[in-house]
This record gives C-alpha cells, structure tokens and sequence, in this order.
C-alpha cells in the first residue's frame, strides 16, 4: 500500500486535501478539507493507536505485545496523546 | 528482528525498557543481594548511596545492613519525589522495580578487587612516609589506573542508568528536572552516610 503523504516535500507544511475521487464511478470531488487527526499521524504512531484500539486500551496487553516495560508503553502513549491534542489545536484554529 | 547482540545491549544499558514491575523488583533484589554477598567476600563496604571503599575488617551484617541503607534511601528520596511529580501515573511496583535495576551496575564494582590487589596496595599508597621501596611499580600503578577509570566507569554507568530512569517514570525533561536530579542524588548520598555513620556498628 502506497504510504499516504501528509507533509509538503517543498515546504514541510500539511498537506491537505484537493480532490477525492469515487473508485467506482470516477466521480471526483474538489474543495479545501483538512486531513483527520489520525491520518496525520507517521506510520509508527498509527500502528500504536491502532494495536491500542485492539487491545482494548490495555497498557499492560499492549507491553506484552510489543516486549516493551509498561512506564515505556506509558510514555509512548502519553506522547501520542499530545500529538493528537496538537492536531486538534491545529485543525481547530485553521 | 532483535539479534543476541542489541538484546545483550538493552539488558545491560537499557533494561528498564523491557522490565518492569514484579519481575524488575525480582531482578533488582537479586542483583543488590549479589552486590553485598560480593562486597562482603572482596572486603568492600558500600558505606554510602554514591561509595564503595575498601575495608579490612567489615562484616555480613556491616555489609548488608550499608545496603540496605542505600536502597532504602534511594527509594525513598528519588521514590517519593517521582511519585510527588507524576502523581499517580506510575504503579508502585515499577517505580521500585525499575529504581533497584538502575542501581545494577554496582554488582561490578566488588569484582575490582580481585586478587585483594587494591586493599594490599592502598595502604602504601597512604602512609605518611613513602619509602621509595614502598612505590608502586610501573605494572602496579598501571593497573591502578586501569581499574580506577573502570571504577569511574561503572559509577558513571550507574548514575547514567538512574537518570534514565528517573527520566522515564517522570517523562519531563528540562533542565530544572535534571537539577532537581542532581539535587536528589546529593540529598540521598547525604542522608545514607549519615544514617550510616550513625546507626552502623
């Protein structure tokens, strides 16, 4: 799966969205939207969110699958937080 | 996929990334009860949370009792100001667990005197009146800065180790908290050896 670009290459600004297109009919869409905050996360942090939602939300299952001590897991999690709350932030004020 | 060699590296520098709670508490136990048994038998007290001297005539219980002194007091001062700070984000368990495992590399300090060579030499080194038969040799005095820059090593390794530590249960950084770091090693060197010097025997 081809990895999805959410930073400029030129500038380093967020990338938004111009054009979304129907895969079935090839009806395509254009406007201003702003990518979710989920999508604007790198691949590492999408991964943690994701085996965090199938987990349950338990740190400790979730120090267990990745072989890693629960105040790391912790950290990591604690540091994904603020990045989804600094999208938020970002997204709110555009 | 992890080789043996990165997994050697983390248990050894970065083990508080991997172990955690009961098992951290098993471990670091284990080491520091390794630790006294070894200073006990190299005729080394650990007479301080940041000293290791040598000694000629300490005990078991001199020996096990500075132990537990320092342990003591390292959780206690650096124990109870994490949780002070990260009010409640750290269970109890890791934060003793992972304090105990920082103090690991201590284990290697006994293991310097090997041979007894240190608390022979160290005397002569001392007297009032060194006789020139009394110097050290070139092969002695160079083994004595080998294996005091391995020494210094180890502290260095195990203060290093801590800071880590104290860095990850508190998950701040700044430079206030890295004083406030340095404020609590000094504090927790000064209440071990003074509860050392007072309630030893």
């Amino acid at each position: 799966m081809k990895k999805l670009p959410v930073v400029c290459p030129s500038c380093e600004a967020q990338l938004q969205v111009k054009t979304l297109c129907c895969a079935s009919c090839a009806t395509t869409v254009e406007g201003d939207f702003k990518l979710p905050v989920l999508a604007r996360l790198n691949p590492e942090e999408l991964n943690f969110a994701l085996a965090f939602i199938k987990s349950s939300g338990s740190l400790k299952e979730m120090s267990a699958l990745l072989n890693l001590s629960y105040p790391t897991v912790r950290n990591m999690l604690d540091d994904l937080i603020q990045q989804l709350q600094k999208f938020e932030d970002e997204n709110g004020k555009k | 996929m992890k080789t043996a060699k990165n997994k050697l590296i983390t248990y050894l520098f970065y083990p508080y990334q991997s172990v955690d709670g009961w098992k951290a508490i098993s471990w670091g136990l284990g080491i520091q009860l390794l630790a006294t048994i070894l200073a006990y038998f190299m005729s080394g007290r650990f007479d301080g949370f940041l000293d290791y001297h040598l000694v000629d005539d300490a005990t078991l219980y001199q020996t096990a009792f500075d132990q537990l002194i320092n342990v003591s007091t390292m959780l206690l001062v650096f124990g109870a100001t994490i949780a002070l700070i990260s009010r409640g984000r750290n269970r109890g368990s890791d934060l003793i667990g992972l304090l105990l495992i920082a103090r690991a590399p201590v284990v290697v300090l006994p293991l310097l005197n090997i041979g007894d060579f240190f608390r022979q030499l160290t005397p002569r080194l001392l007297a009032d009146e060194m006789a020139l038969s009394k110097l050290p040799s070139p092969a002695e005095s160079f083994i004595l800065l080998l294996f005091s820059l391995l020494a210094l090593s180890i502290f260095v390794w195990w203060l290093v180790m801590l800071f880590q530590v104290y860095r990850l249960l508190l998950h701040k950084t700044g430079f206030g908290y890295t004083l406030l770091f340095l404020g609590l090693v000094v504090l927790a060197e000064y209440i071990s050896k003074s509860l050392i010097l007072l309630l030893n025997v």
